[in-house]
């Protein structure tokens, strides 16, 4: 067990598996916003499902639509549980503040190089923290 | 989570619901927001621009719509909406099929409840009466309008996504971080101009350029004697293709950069760029020179002002748009107002084209597609629409050039007349 403190963003917690994207995402066009599934083509994701996993992304990128496919992700029941970004963009902060998806950012390590896609995570949005189970 | 910020009484009454549901939600959404990323206090704003208004928005953004009327939202500044998919006044002459107009009435209608001003556009510094000054905080969410009215107009927003600019419609207020602070708004890149722009398109075309290589950082513009407003707000357009970036500078020219020095606040630029007469000509080649026929030219991204709408209606007073060929020309609703009672509007109907308003001709296309079918090749007058138009060409071209190709039903730049410009 490993446990990494971070900036608090969305309050909550989450537990489940990590998909971890080594690239910054454009949810709008890098993702089915139907089935949850990332439909960047050659990403080391592709074809992956979104649905009940804690999603790990350096950040959003792109357009200022990704918070309204945070929120549609979401309704859909096809969105992750939790969010971890290393860096803060403000549409996917307040996608997932609309959302009410716990997030965190800004670990004091960065979380795309400690936690690996399979590994079973903990995300406390309210403290701050990311348990490696 | 503990609340950060500091909030005043009224502020504070405003959380607790003493106004409302609605003003209670979006100020708990906004305090968060703010929170998150070190903000001390909220700010008024006195004008938002909220683009929840296109109907490829998400279903479950309706029902979100739904809510807040629900809860009684109601905006307290002037508040004007983005483009919509559809003229909302011209839809049957465009051969718009209803059931798209009645879809996106709803979506607009909602907003309407809401108090929104009827104005859906990317240009909301062209809708008169809405006069903002240098250091105003608004929250705006088109990504052009936002750079305009930082680098030009001297106003104060951060790149808002369409709820966060809607949540600080109904608070009047949004929280004071990023671009509403003065030391967040010093250039970072230094870009020496060694060619002389010409024309809009030139703008335009620099502007898609260096948008690519300049990510999230601003850029000092050094070598542009003077631009115009039109040269401006299409330079902001094309910075939005592909870049995030939320203001630029021309020394000398825009209002927070009257010096070099002024415009980087004392601090050394991050990295310098030069933009040359090789890089225009290269960029001549790969977006002007052609000599094909065309189906659609679209004249208004971003919307124009009524200066250059009586510029169209000028250029085709008397003159008729070639067989085949659709010839839109985009702009605000006051905007279109004053040209029908002027006698532009006139003049480019009864020369066969359309004055539209509402939407433009990329947004017509997402994700309804066209009524008239898909054109292979389309003329602009701005690098964004370009960019975005797919399937088929796109070619760049002032307003002169765009009226000539719909007249004659030809796209002809060829080289040598290029380098003469």
């Amino acid at each position: 067990m490993r446990i990494l403190k971070g900036k608090p963003v969305v309050d909550g917690v989450a537990e489940g598996f990590a998909l971890v994207s080594k690239t910054r995402l454009n949810l709008l066009s890098d993702v089915d916003k139907e089935k949850g599934i990332i439909i960047k083509e050659k990403h080391e994701l592709y074809g992956e499902s979104l649905k009940d996993k804690i999603l790990v992304f350096p950040s959003g990128v792109g357009t200022v639509g990704l918070s309204t496919i945070i929120y549609t992700l979401k309704k859909n029941g096809v969105g992750p549980k939790a969010l971890i970004n290393q860096e803060l963009e403000t549409t996917t902060v307040f996608g997932a503040l609309l959302a009410e998806i716990p997030m965190v950012a800004e670990l004091e390590e960065d979380p795309i190089k400690v936690i690996k896609t399979g590994d079973l995570v903990r995300v406390d949005g309210t403290n701050g923290t990311v348990t490696i189970l | 989570m503990v609340l950060l910020m500091y909030l005043t009484k009224e502020e504070e009454k405003m959380l607790d619901g003493e106004y409302g549901p609605a003003v209670q939600y979006a100020m708990k959404l906004l305090t968060k927001f703010g929170d998150v990323f070190g903000a001390e206090r909220m700010v008024k704003i006195v004008h938002a621009h909220v683009s929840c208004t296109t109907y490829s928005i998400e279903y479950a953004l309706v029902d979100w719509l739904d809510d807040l009327v629900k809860m009684g939202a109601r905006v307290r500044v002037p508040t004007t909406g983005m483009i919509t998919n559809i003229d909302l006044e011209l839809w049957r002459e465009l051969g718009i099929p209803e059931e798209w107009y009645k879809n996106t009435r709803r979506l607009i209608d909602h907003h309407i409840k809401m108090g929104f001003i009827r104005e859906f556009t990317c240009t909301p510094y062209f809708v008169p009466g809405l006069f903002l000054s240098k250091g105003d905080h608004v929250a705006w969410c088109e990504s052009s309008a936002i750079i305009f009215g930082n680098s030009v107009m001297g106003i104060r927003t951060n790149r808002e996504c369409c709820q966060s600019a809607l949540m600080a419609a109904i608070a009047g207020r949004t929280p004071e971080f990023g671009f509403h602070l003065i030391e967040n708004r010093r250039g970072v890149v230094l870009v020496k101009v060694k060619t002389k722009l010409k024309s809009v398109t030139d703008f335009s075309l620099m502007g898609y350029h260096l948008a690519e290589d300049m990510g999230l950082r601003t850029p000092v513009f050094d070598g542009i004697p003077h631009a115009t407003v039109e040269q401006m707000d299409n330079l902001a357009a094309a910075f939005t293709t592909r870049s995030g970036i939320s203001m630029f500078h021309i020394v000398g020219v825009t209002p927070e950069a009257p010096t070099l020095d002024a415009a980087f606040q004392g601090d050394k630029p991050e990295d310098t760029i030069d933009f040359t007469q090789a890089d225009l000509l290269n960029l001549y080649k790969r977006f002007r020179e052609a000599e094909v026929p065309i189906q659609r030219v679209y004249i208004g991204c971003p919307h124009l002002n009524l200066k250059q709408v009586a510029e169209v209606a000028r250029l085709i007073n008397g003159k008729k748009v070639a067989k085949g060929v659709t010839f839109l020309v985009g702009t605000t609703r006051a905007v279109k107002r004053a040209a029908e009672e002027a006698g532009y509007a006139d003049i480019i109907r009864k020369a066969g084209g359309y004055l539209i308003s509402d939407t433009c001709g990329t947004a017509m296309r997402h994700s309804i597609g066209y009524p008239w079918g898909e054109p292979e090749n389309w003329v602009f007058n701005g690098m964004k629409q370009v960019y975005y138009f797919k399937p088929g060409r796109g070619f760049i071209g002032d307003i002169k050039e765009c009226v000539e190709a719909a007249i004659t039903g030809k796209w002809r730049v060829i080289k040598d007349e290029n380098s003469k410009r």
